[in-house]
């Protein structure tokens, strides 16, 4: 079991050499739901970037079971903000699901009995089967996140990297998505997912980790979620690391 | 009797053309072309390139009147003009929108117009006589053997891409950011999407001309895209859409004596708006026509109680 980790070592990601993350130094358990919490700009969806390989790192490593994770992308699984998905694209649940068999079979391999049978209890996971042959914008909310978790299954990844997979989903659908992201922690998955409603955290996640472009806290709601360190990541400002260096430029804003 | 009679017409008007040399030549050009263009279409109208597509359209002139300048009307130089002024557009405007605050049509539009407008200035200046209305509208009738072998180099370099990319091509379209994290070069696929736009829109050039080249790149595509909810039958739907509306549209201008160019596009747009309105999910007049009931089984449960 312990090499059931994702390792995050003295993690630094910039944008134009402005550091979006300052050193990040944590583990993560697999089979938790584990939610990345912190103020706008704290480098939330650039430490999911970071993990699914998007973004070079600056500096340090970042290994899943003690491998390194960008040589093995597929273990990683990536879902986008449902605002960045075309859901007029031409596509039914299943294909859908069977991209996740892509990377896997390159360019000519055929689509073999055994692709077909993953991506049949993908749906069967989900509980999509009788949805397949729907196009994937006669679903609702829930079943379309869903259906994008069904295609991370097909794609046999471990880590499972959601960039708030919870905006815009009613009550029904948050509870749905829930289920289903329980469902995949109890099958030994590790699921980071970012999300910005304070109240929901207890009922949908058991760990969280706290973020302020520097890592604030991190571990089980009973130690990392109190009033004191979460006061600690949302009151000040997000740290940049260019506190003293930058310090002319504050003085001109003031007098602006 | 009269039907038989019907049917007797019917046959000569599809075989008499084809007793002639030049109509047999322009069946098989349309057949190429039709199938190329119409297979790049579903890929434009996915990604969103339609706008880019008219800007190159236009930005081949130049690259047209330039070569016409320099090796008159041979036709390796006017593909190798027209290759020069579609990379300058597109990869220029690109380029452009990258390092400045630029948004990519507006660069492009901006590079295209002065490409269009610098065209018609030099083509004053061809050594040849060119005849404008060639460039805009095209003859099919008229293409050389080395037209044609053009089109089917073209065509046969752009099917073999595109079916052995598909899978990377729909991930790509579908959802860039994920692709890139499964390790999909997104780029490259996107310029060489490009790429082979401008490259198909050469072939088409001489058949169809500048303007309309832009009709067989697009309108297969959108019409497949309103019918069908698959991938892989919108991609050869379209496909095949390309090559029959382009062949039944040369087939139409011979009969009806008229330009074979605006003939096909027409005939492609016909099924472009038939599908607006009629596509059974998508058109608006079966949607309009749809009881207002939200569901088929509320609506059921209603009849019954």
């Amino acid at each position: 079991m312990a090499g059931h980790l994702l390792e995050i070592k003295d993690v630094t990601v910039s944008y134009n050499r402005v550091p979006a993350l300052h050193h990040l130094d944590l583990q993560l358990a697999c089979g938790h739901c584990v939610g990345l919490l912190g103020p706008n700009g704290a480098g939330k969806t650039t430490f999911l970037k970071a993990i699914a390989g998007l973004v070079p790192l600056e500096t340090g490593e970042i290994k899943l079971h003690g491998k390194e994770t960008r040589q093995s992308l597929r273990e990683i699984s990536y879902l986008p903000q449902r605002e960045l998905v075309d859901w007029d694209f031409p596509i039914t649940v299943r294909g859908l699901v069977e991209m996740g068999r892509y990377p896997e079979l390159g360019l000519w391999r055929r689509f073999t009995s055994r692709d077909c049978e993953i991506v049949d209890q993908a749906l069967e996971a989900l509980h999509l089967t009788e949805l397949a042959d729907r196009q994937i914008n006669a679903l609702s909310g829930g079943q379309q996140q869903r259906a994008f978790l069904a295609r991370c299954w097909a794609q046999q990844a471990h880590v499972y990297l959601l960039d708030e997979p919870f905006n815009g989903l009613d009550r029904n659908a948050q509870a749905d998505l829930r289920e289903a992201l329980h469902e995949l922690a109890r099958r030994g998955k590790l699921i980071i997912a970012s999300h910005h409603d304070l109240k929901s955290v207890p009922d949908l996640f058991d760990r969280i980790l706290l973020l302020n472009g520097e890592l604030v806290a991190s571990g089980p709601l009973e130690t990392a979620f109190t009033t004191p360190l979460i006061n600690k990541a949302f009151a000040t400002r997000v740290f940049t690391g260019h506190e003293h260096e930058h310090h002319h430029d504050h003085d001109h804003e003031h007098s602006d | 009797m009269s039907t038989s009679i019907t049917t007797i017409t019917t046959m000569n008007i599809l075989i008499e053309p084809l007793h002639y040399e030049f109509m047999r030549r322009a069946l098989l050009a349309c057949m190429v072309i039709g199938f190329t263009n119409g297979l790049l279409s579903a890929f434009i109208v996915l990604r969103r390139l339609a706008l880019l597509a008219d800007a190159l359209s236009h930005s081949l002139l130049p690259g047209l009147a330039t070569a016409a300048i320099f090796w008159g009307l041979a036709p390796l130089g006017l593909f190798v003009g027209a290759i020069f002024a579609a990379a300058f557009v597109a990869m220029g405007g690109l380029l452009m929108a990258r390092s400045s605050r630029l948004k990519d049509e507006t660069a492009i539009a901006s590079l295209y117009t002065i490409a269009f407008a610098l065209g018609i200035l030099l083509l004053k200046y061809s050594s040849v006589h060119v005849d404008l209305n060639h460039f805009l509208f095209g003859n099919i009738l008229g293409l050389s053997d080395a037209d044609l072998w053009l089109s089917y180099a073209i065509g046969f370099l752009s099917v073999t891409l595109l079916v052995a990319q598909q899978r990377a091509l729909l991930l790509a379209l579908f959802e860039p950011s994920v692709a890139a994290s499964q390790g999909v070069p997104v780029n490259f696929l996107h310029y060489q999407l490009i790429g082979l736009m401008a490259l198909a829109m050469i072939s088409s050039l001489q058949a169809v001309g500048v303007v309309l080249s832009l009709g067989l790149l697009v309108l297969p595509g959108a019409t497949l895209y309103l019918l069908c909810d698959s991938f892989d039958g919108m991609v050869w739907g379209s496909a095949f859409l390309g090559m029959g509306g382009s062949v039944a549209g040369l087939f139409l201008s011979y009969v009806f004596n008229v330009s074979s160019g605006p003939a096909i596009v027409l005939t492609l747009g016909l099924c472009f708006v038939l599908a607006y309105l009629f596509s059974p999910k998508h058109g608006i007049v079966p949607r309009l026509l749809r009881p207002r009931h939200l569901h088929d089984e509320s609506l059921a449960r209603w009849k019954k109680s």
